[in-house]
C-alpha cells in the first residue's frame, strides 16, 4: 500500500506547476513563486515527506498532502505502524488516524468569531484501558482583531484507579498485575486571553482546572493560573512566562514555572540569547533549573520578525481578513505563516486577497535570516533525577551561493547547515554514578526553500537508569527528505 | 588458594541451634527500650578480602551484638547485600539470627553495596522470585529464643533497596513500579505476615520531592510501612502529611558526637510529636569508619581481645545505659549468658543448600 502511494505521489509530483519567477537563486536555480492561490486543477501536490532509518519501522514516514481544486487540502500520514488521513478547507478540519486498533478522530471549525477545535482518542481495545476516550477540546473566541477569549476542555473516560494489588490473583496466576496508569489528567478547563498590539507586544494569560488521578488512584485537583508575553523593539526581544500551581487533596502542594528570554541584535549580523527557566516547589526546592546563552552570526543581516517588513505585511492582511470574517491570529514562523497563506489560498475571497498573499511570502523570502555559525551552552539541573547536563550546541553553514561560514552578503540563501550537539550529563548516584555524553548531528542540505534533505545521527548515551534496565544504548540515524510548495 | 572444607572456610555452625537454645533460661535480658540502630554486618576489617578465610570473623560480628544487646535497642536495621550471595551476603546471617533470637526486630534491607547484580536479579522474571524466595527463607524463617525469658524472637521484616534515587540513578515512580510492587507480591506470596518497608529517600529537600513522587505513584499500595530518612528537622512536617501508613524512620542522627545527645532526646521528640504515625526510629549509626560524625562507637583491632569498641558518642552511650540500667533495676541477664558461642548463628549447611539450589548459586569462588 505504501509502495503503491509513493508510486501516484511521484506521477502527481511531476505535474506541471504553473508559476511566476520570484527572485531568490538556490542550487536547483531560481525558484519560482509558488502559485498559492491558484486553484489546482484537479489537484497539486504541495507536500511530500519521506524519513527512514535504519533501527526501525517507527523511524519511516510518508506524508503527502494535495490541494483539491480551489477549496481544500487533502493529505494522509504513515508514520511505523500509524496512518492517517485530514482534509482541511478555511473553515473546516477533519483528521482521523489509527495505530495498532488505537483510532483518532478530529475535527475542527473556524468560524467568523469562534474557532473551536476537537480531538478524541479511543484507546486500543485490549489495553487495560479499554474502549475508553480522551476528548481535547480548544476554542477561541474573537472580540477584536488584536484579543481572543480562550478556552480548554479535556475528559478522559476512563475511571479506573491504581489500588491495593489482589495477591490472591498473584498467588493464582503467578503474573504481576499491569501497573496502574500513570498520573493523568482526567479532567480539565480552563479560560484565557490573547492580545496582540501590532507586532510589537503579545500577552497571554489562562486559568484552569484539573482533576487528575494519580497512579496510585487516589485524585488530586489543580488549580493553575499564569501568562506570559514577547515584546519586541528594533534590537531587542523579550519573552516570558509564569505559572502557579495549586495541587489540592492528598499531595497538597504548590509549584510554580518562570521562564524568560532575551535576544538581542548586536553589530547587524550578530544576536545574542540567554534564557533561564525554573520550577520549584515553594518552601521546598528548586527541581528544575536550566540556563542558556548563545550567539548567532549571520550571512544577511539579521531581522527579529516581528520587526521587519514582512509582520507588517502580515498585520496588514490579518486586519483585513478578520474583517472579512476569516478569524486569523498573527503568527511569526515559516509554518504557521505558510499555514496561513494556504488557508486564506483556498478561502472564498482568493482572488481579492492574491497580491497581499504574494506580498507577504515575497517578504518573508526578501527578509529570510542565514544563520552561519553559532554556539549556544545549555546547562539544566534536575533534582528529581539527579542530574546536571551540560549540552554544547554548535553549527556552521554555507550558504548558497557557496561562501565562507563567516562572510556576509544580502543575496545570500541558507545551502548547507552542519550542527553537532553535545550533552554531558553528570550523575551523582552512588553505584551508577558518572558521566553519560550523548551526541546529535545533523547535516541539512536546503537545495531551496521548498527541498530540504536532512541526515541525523544521535546517540543518546547510557543514563543509570538504562544500566539499571540494561537497555541498550540508544544510536539512530534517519534521513529525510522534505518537499513543502511555497515554504 | 588450597581446597579447604567449606565448614571450616565459614566457620558454619555445628551445634544443633534450637537444641543449643532450649537448654538456657534464667535471669532477664536487658530490656528492649532504646529504639532502633543500623548496623554495617561487618564480616572483616579488610573488606576486600573476597573469599580469604575465615569470611566471616565471630569476634567482629559477636563485638557489635554485644553492643547492641547491652545499649537495650529494641531493632536493628542492616543491608544484606545481594552481590550473588557472595560472602557480604552469608555475612548478615549471623547479625539477623543473633539479632532475633535477642529479641530484637530487624529490617533487612535487600540490596547491595556495590554493582548492579541485585537490581539485574530482581528486575528478571526468570530470577526475581528465587532470589525473594531465598531471601525470606534464610533470614525470615523461625529463630529460637536465646532465653526462655525473652518474651518472643525478633520480627524479620524487608525493605526493599535503599534510597534508590540516589544509590541507582532510578525514578520514584520506576522504583514503585519495577522494584516495590513485584518484590511485595513475591515476598507475600512466600509469607503473608512478612513486613514490607518502602525504600526511604534520601533526607533533603529532593528527596522530600522523590518520596512525594514515590506515593503518588502508589508506594502505599505496596509496602506496609512507609519510611523516611530524617537527617534535618525542616521537612518533618510536610513528610508526615505525605503518607497515611505507619512510618519508619529507618535513618536518623546528627553529624558530630557532641551533638548525638540533644538529637535523640530533643529532636526524635520533635519527630515523634510532629508525626503521629512514626511508630520507629531507627539511629544512624552503631559503628561505620568515619570518625566524628555518626556512628556511636569506634572498633579497633585489638591484638589480645581481637576487636575492641571505643565509645565515641560517650553522652549518648551514658544515657542508653542509664535508662537500661533503670529500667532493669540493675540487674539483667549478660550477653555472653544468652549468647554463648555466635557460631550458633552462623550459616548453616542448610542455607548453603537453599542457595545451591537456585539459578545463581553459589558464587564460583566459594570452595567446593
Amino acid at each position: 500500500m505504501i509502495r503503491r502511494g509513493f508510486v501516484l505521489t511521484l506521477l502527481l509530483c511531476a505535474a506541471p506547476i504553473k508559476a511566476q519567477d520570484a527572485d531568490a537563486d538556490y542550487p536547483l536555480g531560481k525558484l519560482r513563486l509558488p502559485p498559492v492561490t491558484e486553484p489546482a486543477e484537479p489537484i497539486r501536490l504541495v507536500d511530500l515527506s519521506f524519513g527512514g532509518g535504519k533501527e526501525g519501522l517507527s523511524d519511516w514516514s510518508f506524508r503527502p498532502r494535495w490541494k483539491l481544486g480551489a477549496k481544500a487540502f487533502l493529505g494522509a500520514a504513515v508514520r511505523g505502524k500509524q496512518q492517517g488521513v485530514f482534509l482541511e478547507t478555511q473553515r473546516l478540519e477533519l483528521r482521523m488516524s489509527q495505530e495498532e486498533g488505537s483510532w483518532a478522530f478530529g475535527g475542527g471549525y473556524r468560524g467568523s468569531f469562534l474557532r473551536v477545535t476537537v480531538d478524541a482518542e479511543r484507546r486500543r481495545s485490549d489495553s487495560r484501558l479499554d474502549d475508553t476516550w480522551i476528548v481535547n477540546g480548544v476554542g477561541s473566541l474573537r472580540l477584536s482583531s488584536d484579543w481572543e477569549l480562550l478556552f480548554g476542555y479535556r475528559h478522559d473516560t476512563d475511571d479506573s484507579r491504581g489500588a491495593q494489588p489482589s495477591l490472591q490473583d498473584f498467588v493464582e496466576t503467578s503474573r504481576l498485575p499491569s501497573p496502574s496508569p500513570a498520573t493523568r489528567i482526567i479532567r480539565f478547563g480552563s479560560a484565557g486571553f490573547l492580545f496582540q498590539h501590532n507586532n510589537d507586544l503579545e500577552l497571554n494569560g489562562e486559568a484552569s482546572v484539573s482533576r487528575m488521578r494519580s497512579e496510585a488512584g487516589f485524585d488530586l485537583t489543580r488549580a493553575r493560573a499564569g501568562g506570559g508575553g514577547i515584546w519586541n523593539h528594533s534590537d531587542l526581544e523579550i519573552d516570558a512566562r509564569a505559572f502557579i500551581d495549586r495541587i489540592t487533596g492528598r499531595l497538597s502542594r504548590s509549584e510554580a514555572l518562570v521562564e524568560l528570554g532575551l535576544a538581542f541584535r548586536f553589530a547587524a549580523y550578530f544576536v545574542a540569547t540567554a534564557r533561564t527557566r525554573q520550577e520549584w516547589q515553594p518552601g521546598v526546592e528548586r527541581f528544575l533549573r536550566e540556563y542558556r546563552g548563545g550567539v548567532t552570526f549571520f550571512g544577511r543581516r539579521f531581522r527579529f520578525a516581528r520587526s521587519s517588513e514582512f509582520a507588517e505585511e502580515l498585520l496588514r492582511i490579518t486586519r483585513r481578513v478578520n474583517e472579512l470574517g476569516y478569524n486569523e491570529r498573527r503568527v511569526y514562523d515559516v509554518a504557521a505563516l505558510r499555514s496561513l497563506r494556504e488557508r486564506l489560498s483556498i478561502s472564498s475571497h482568493r482572488e481579492e486577497l492574491a497580491r497581499d498573499i504574494e506580498a507577504l511570502y515575497r517578504a518573508q523570502v526578501r527578509e529570510r535570516n542565514v544563520p552561519q555559525l553559532g554556539f549556544e551552552l545549555i546547562v539544566t539541573v534536575d533534582e528529581l533525577v539527579g542530574s546536571q547536563t551540560d549540552s554544547y550546541r554548535m553549527f556552521v553553514g554555507v550558504p548558497w551561493r557557496m561562501a565562507w561560514p563567516f562572510t556576509r552578503g544580502e543575496s545570500r540563501v541558507e545551502f548547507i547547515r552542519l550542527e553537532w550537539t553535545w550533552h554531558e550529563r553528570r550523575f551523582p548516584s552512588v553505584i551508577v554514578g558518572g558521566k553519560s555524553r550523548a551526541h546529535e548531528v545533523s547535516l541539512s542540505i536546503e537545495l531551496n526553500r521548498e527541498h530540504l534533505l536532512q541526515l541525523r545521527w544521535a546517540d543518546a548515551g547510557q543514563t543509570p537508569e538504562q544500566l539499571v534496565y540494561l537497555s541498550s544504548r540508544d544510536q539512530r540515524f534517519t534521513v529525510d527528505y522534505v518537499y513543502a510548495l511555497g515554504r | 588458594m588450597s581446597r579447604l572444607h567449606r565448614r571450616e572456610f565459614l566457620g558454619l555452625g555445628l551445634t544443633s541451634l534450637a537444641g543449643a537454645l532450649a537448654r538456657r533460661g534464667g535471669r532477664s535480658p536487658v530490656p528492649r527500650i532504646n529504639g532502633g540502630i543500623n548496623i554495617a554486618p561487618l564480616r572483616r576489617f579488610d573488606l576486600d578480602a573476597g573469599f580469604t578465610p575465615p569470611i566471616i570473623v565471630p569476634r567482629l560480628v559477636d563485638l557489635q551484638m554485644k553492643l547492641i544487646y547491652e545499649l537495650g535497642f529494641e531493632q536493628m536495621r542492616v543491608t544484606i547485600s545481594f552481590a550473588c550471595f557472595g560472602p557480604n551476603f552469608l555475612a548478615a546471617i549471623p547479625y539477623v539470627r543473633a539479632a532475633r533470637a535477642l529479641g530484637i526486630d530487624v529490617v533487612g534491607i535487600i540490596d547491595q553495596f556495590s554493582g548492579l547484580d541485585l537490581v539485574h536479579a530482581i528486575l528478571d522474571p526468570a530470577t526475581r522470585d528465587e532470589v525473594y524466595e531465598t531471601y525470606a527463607t534464610i533470614f525470615g524463617n523461625f529463630v529460637p529464643k536465646a532465653s526462655a525469658e525473652i518474651v518472643r524472637p525478633g520480627r524479620f521484616a524487608v525493605q526493599i533497596l535503599n534510597e534508590p534515587s540516589f544509590f541507582y540513578g532510578i525514578s520514584p515512580e520506576a522504583y514503585v513500579r519495577d522494584f516495590l510492587r513485584p518484590a511485595y507480591l513475591h515476598l507475600k506470596e512466600d509469607d503473608p505476615s512478612i513486613q514490607i518497608v518502602a525504600a526511604a529517600p534520601v533526607s533533603s529537600a529532593e528527596g522530600f520531592l522523590r518520596a512525594q513522587r514515590m506515593i503518588e505513584a502508589g508506594s502505599e499500595n505496596f509496602c506496609d510501612r512507609v519510611a523516611f530518612h530524617v537527617y534535618s528537622t525542616r521537612f518533618v512536617e510536610r513528610l508526615s502529611a505525605l503518607t497515611q501508613k505507619p512510618v519508619w524512620i529507618t535513618e536518623s542522627g546528627a553529624e558530630g558526637s557532641a551533638q548525638h545527645l540533644d538529637w535523640f532526646t530533643s529532636t526524635f521528640e520533635e519527630i515523634r510529636n510532629g508525626f503521629p504515625l512514626v511508630e520507629r526510629i531507627y539511629w544512624f549509626d552503631l559503628f561505620d569508619f568515619q570518625p566524628n560524625r555518626f556512628r556511636l562507637f569506634d572498633i579497633v583491632a585489638d591484638p589480645q581481645e581481637g576487636f575492641r569498641a571505643v565509645e565515641e558518642s560517650v553522652d549518648l552511650i551514658s544515657l542508653l545505659r542509664n535508662r537500661v540500667v533503670e529500667a532493669s533495676a540493675g540487674t539483667h541477664a549478660s550477653y555472653e549468658e544468652l549468647v554463648p558461642d555466635i557460631m550458633l548463628y552462623f550459616p548453616t549447611e542448610e542455607d548453603l543448600r537453599i542457595i545451591e539450589s537456585t539459578s545463581i548459586g553459589l558464587p564460583e569462588e566459594f570452595p567446593r
